[in-house]
């Protein structure tokens, strides 16, 4: 079988989940996995930025190893170049392995926190690009100054990517939207911000308006651009546990409503990744298109109310505990999901890991997962 | 007993804390009565959280306003002085610099009167020994968000041992990734789920 045509059963494997029919079998998409470790056990995370293209080779080599063979994603290469600007994403500076933390520590970021009560003002009257450029100004991000992507390099690497036979489904390369919430609460810093929602909220709602219309808009453009299969929304500071139902009506679901409602509109499914727990929120979820969504948890929500409440309205993904692929034994592992296949699948269901596969996970745990999965 | 400012605490109403902490302090009441007015309050608060009126996003804001209020008394100190029980020391676990988490224990701790020493994030071992060796806690809690950092808890655990330092505090874990399994791999004592149950432990533990 060419890779081409391995490509093809495994992108019919995933959309029938997605559009939750039965597969041939339980498709395997892990989020994430950094398991270059697999292939040579001397690396360590801080290699990401010091020799990416090592890293990217590796983690080549890890998705033919036998038996990870079988894991439909591709191994997320090209990350190297990325992670210095990810903290900008909320406002934060970066940490990273082998700088300012020991050379096997995952990167972490540190918040700063650089927005202001007046600046809520300057959203509501001059838009919310205009001050996110102040922000990374403040704190002293330039997105100019980082280095442009190799194409060329990038071209090389996705070629032997192909040439794995993976699944080409994967989410929008162009645009991952963030709730506003989120960006607001990174922004000003989760204690100050979650003030604000007491002290002022018609202000914050003001702005939390702007910011969501000009996601919608920037959301629509991205996939007229370039159209993906489904569109990657992250969450994780707005479960159950955090804030009450009442607040995440009034200043959180609404974002979800309307970038719902483009994704779909435009042809795309909205992928959300919601860490923490959403089992008091699940509720809110069933107002969503039939197959139009896909709902990532970690192992924080469980898994089967979220069968229970959503199972007939979205796939659902996940959530094999990155505590059980690191400390845990092969036969936990395999149990936990056999019990998801079993519990969640086989229509609808897409075995991945409860947010990430952590690079400390043991490798005969990804295989014991995998073998599960495969139900071998 | 200042009932304005017990409920401005339990109602987060930071203004009104933070005018009616500067007001009694301005007619010589006693900082550990003020702090004690404030903790009732924070008890209070933790009533809500239970009674799923609060969630965590007002922990961590009761957190900020009691630390707020503390300050203005001169610090964190003075609320440990007014603590009924003993000593707790709490830090996440070196390499790792989450803090929210850590945080709203450590509050909830100090607001139901245990006299919290908080090491910080990204804590070095040597820093739990000293902690120890100075404040002799019964109770110690670790925070960890990344499972990177499960290796770094398990050998402070195992130097905790090996100073001679295990068997006489229990040793509480917590946050997002850490469940049994972690606790059996790094030889804790226990995982809290959230900051109650830390509270709870603590105090049976203690026997108040």
């Amino acid at each position: 079988m060419t890779p081409q045509e391995m490509t093809e059963i495994r992108n019919r494997r995933i959309m029938a989940a997605l559009n939750l029919e039965k597969p041939d079998r339980i498709p395997i998409m892990f989020s994430g996995q950094m398991d270059f470790k697999f292939v040579d056990p001397t690396m360590v995370v801080a290699d990401y930025i010091r020799r990416p293209k090592l890293v990217d080779e590796m983690l080549i080599q890890a998705a033919k190893l036998p038996i990870l063979e079988e894991i439909d994603s591709a191994p997320t290469v090209g990350m190297g170049g990325m992670i210095e600007s990810m903290g900008s994403i909320w406002f934060a500076k970066m940490k990273l392995p082998g700088r300012e933390l020991p050379e096997d520590a995952l990167w972490q970021i540190d918040e700063q926190g650089p927005m202001t009560e007046e600046d809520y003002d300057t959203i509501i009257d001059k838009g919310w690009s205009v001050l996110k450029q102040e922000l990374f100004d403040r704190i002293g991000f330039n997105p100019a100054s980082m280095p442009p992507p190799d194409a060329d390099y990038m071209a090389e690497i996705q070629k032997k990517v192909a040439e794995l036979g993976k699944t080409s489904i994967s989410s929008s390369a162009k645009v991952i939207p963030i709730p506003s919430f989120e960006v607001l609460s990174a922004a000003r810093k989760l204690p100050q911000f979650f003030k604000d929602l007491r002290r002022m909220p018609d202000k914050v709602r003001a702005a939390l308006d702007i910011m969501e219309s000009e996601d919608e808009n920037m959301v629509e453009q991205a996939i007229k651009d370039d159209p993906p299969v489904y569109v990657f929304i992250g969450g994780t500071r707005a479960g159950c546990d955090f804030i009450s139902p009442k607040v995440y009506e009034k200043f959180y679901h609404t974002y979800f409503r309307k970038i719902v409602k483009v994704m779909n509109d435009n042809g795309s499914k909205a992928w959300f990744h919601n860490d923490s727990n959403w089992e008091g929120f699940l509720k809110y979820f069933k107002e969503f298109p039939k197959a139009g969504c896909i709902f990532d948890p970690d192992h924080l929500t469980d898994i089967f109310k979220i069968k229970e409440i959503l199972g007939d309205i979205m796939c659902i993904t996940g959530n094999v505990p990155p505590a059980l692929t690191s400390v845990g034994t092969p036969d936990e592992c395999y149990k936990y999901a056999k019990k998801l296949c079993e519990g969640i699948g086989p229509s609808g269901f897409i075995m991945n890991s409860g947010c990430s596969v952590p690079p400390n996970a043991k490798r005969e745990n990804v295989e014991a997962v995998v073998l599960a999965t495969i139900g071998k | 007993m200042s009932k304005k400012l017990t409920d401005a605490m339990a109602d987060l109403n930071e203004d009104a804390v933070l005018e009616e902490v500067k007001a009694l302090k301005a007619k010589d009441v006693p900082a550990l009565d003020i702090i004690a007015y404030l903790q009732e309050g924070m008890s209070i608060v933790g009533k809500r959280f239970e009674e799923k009126e609060y969630f965590l996003s007002e922990l961590i804001m009761s957190a900020e306003i009691f630390k707020e209020a503390s300050d203005i008394l001169g610090g964190t100190g003075e609320a440990s002085a007014a603590s009924k029980y003993g000593v707790f020391v709490m830090g996440t676990i070196y390499d790792d610099i989450h803090d929210i988490g850590k945080n709203i224990v450590t509050t909830v701790m100090a607001s139901n009167g245990f006299n919290v020493v908080d090491l910080g994030v990204d804590v070095p071992t040597a820093k739990y020994v000293e902690a120890i060796r100075q404040y002799k806690p019964k109770v110690i809690g670790i925070s960890c968000l990344l499972t990177t950092a499960f290796d770094n808890i398990k050998e402070c655990i195992q130097t905790l041992e090996k100073e001679g330092l295990r068997k006489d505090v229990k040793i509480l874990i917590g946050g997002g990734p850490v469940d049994e399994a972690t606790c059996k791999y790094v030889r804790a004592d226990h995982v809290c789920k959230n900051a109650q149950e830390t509270v709870e432990y603590s105090k049976k533990y203690m026997g108040v």
